[in-house]
């Protein structure tokens, strides 16, 4: 560096910021070496350093043990992202979805239905999804689909079961009997396999 | 090795696992530094013990998912300064009970400069006395400032760099 530093080169070289270049020309230079005293001088006259501010020891002990606690928070939160997904924990969101995705459907047809001018066809008698009520139709709404299913894993979930919902009758009552309900709402019927084939 | 040896990067990583003895470091190791930092900004023991707690609870809210790209102090001087601000505003707005009608007494702000400085430095714009506060009384590196700030380095680098000019003129002028 031929040209003198300037006062932000100083400045950083005060602090040990600066390049080599910066520091090389200082120690071969008297007037740059002045002038770094004087940097050195302004920043200690400059400014006042932070007070010590005393924090009460009751509100201290209060902030260290809630930051140690702030620990078993962060462990707790990475363990539940860390949980494995499994049946138990996503049927009823499943059913859930199904049951929102297949009113919509209900509805858009409907709705088209209304503006086309068409009346809605007759209920197509013994088809599986809506077989007559019995012991699968857990809310005596006369069909058996995926709201009686959702239900059986509702009760399982707040343990609210009875027997009745003991649909593979193995003597208890828990996912598996909602699962069963699943695979009974969307069984195909005898017409339904007739007409697709 | 000892927590006392991490870094604060470092720290923060175990604490980002869970580690509650990182948490208790970084309290420790910034409590004294917040405290001071939030008095000398609000100028009220008061809010500056509100903000020292204040300050932890919005740390330690973002864990987990944390990570720290410059230093703790950098990342806590703009939490401190907004929760000072929050502090000055809400108390403006209470109206002692046995006063009503009597505007509340503003509590004096401590200064950061030396009396021989204040004038000179309260005449350069407010941001190039801002990065002068950081560089001289909270001893700062420029990287920590731009980070403090969220401004490019550049910015910091020619804020600081007139200022010194300036105050070297006008010390200059006094002088002659």
């Amino acid at each position: 560096m031929t040209e003198h530093p300037n006062e932000l080169d100083l400045e950083l070289l005060r602090t040990g910021e600066a390049d080599d270049e910066v520091r090389a020309h200082v120690e071969s230079c008297a007037s740059c070496r002045e002038r770094l005293e004087a940097a050195r001088s302004l920043a200690t006259r400059l400014a006042r350093p932070l007070e010590k501010v005393e924090v009460p020891r009751a509100l201290d002990e209060k902030l260290a043990k809630q930051a140690r606690e702030q620990g078993a928070v962060v462990r707790r939160k990475l363990h539940e992202r860390r949980r494995p997904v499994t049946l138990k924990r996503v049927l009823p969101w499943a059913a859930a979805a199904c049951l929102v995705l297949g009113l919509g459907v209900l509805l858009a047809v409907r709705t088209l239905r209304e503006t086309a001018g068409v009346s809605a066809p007759e209920p197509v008698p013994s088809t599986p999804a809506i077989v007559a009520a019995g012991p699968n139709d857990v809310n005596s709404d006369g069909k058996v689909d995926v709201v009686d299913a959702y239900l059986v894993a509702l009760a399982v979930d707040r343990e609210r079961t009875s027997a009745a919902m003991d649909r593979n009758g193995d003597g208890r009552v828990d996912h598996a009997d909602a699962e069963r309900l699943v695979l009974a709402a969307v069984a195909l019927g005898p017409n339904e396999e007739g007409r697709l084939r | 090795m000892t927590l006392e040896a991490l870094d604060d990067r470092e720290l923060a990583a175990r604490a980002d696992q869970g580690d509650s003895d990182a948490f208790e470091a970084l309290y420790r190791r910034h409590r004294d530094w917040v405290v001071s930092l939030a008095w000398r900004l609000s100028g009220n023991r008061d809010d500056a013990l509100d903000v020292l707690q204040e300050t932890f609870c919005h740390l330690f809210q973002r864990f987990p998912g944390f990570t720290l790209t410059s230093t703790m102090r950098a990342y806590l001087y703009p939490v401190v300064k907004h929760l000072c601000i929050s502090a000055a505003r809400k108390r403006r707005n209470v109206v002692p009970l046995n006063g009503a009608g009597v505007e509340p007494v503003a509590p004096e702000t401590p200064s950061d400069w030396a009396p021989e400085f204040e004038k000179r430095i309260a005449s350069l714009p407010e941001g190039h006395q801002e990065v002068l506060r950081l560089r001289f009384v909270l001893e700062m590196r420029l990287e920590e400032i731009a980070q403090a700030l969220d401004l490019p380095l550049g910015t910091v680098k020619s804020r600081l760099h007139n200022a010194l000019k300036s105050l070297e003129s006008q010390a200059g002028e006094a002088e002659s």
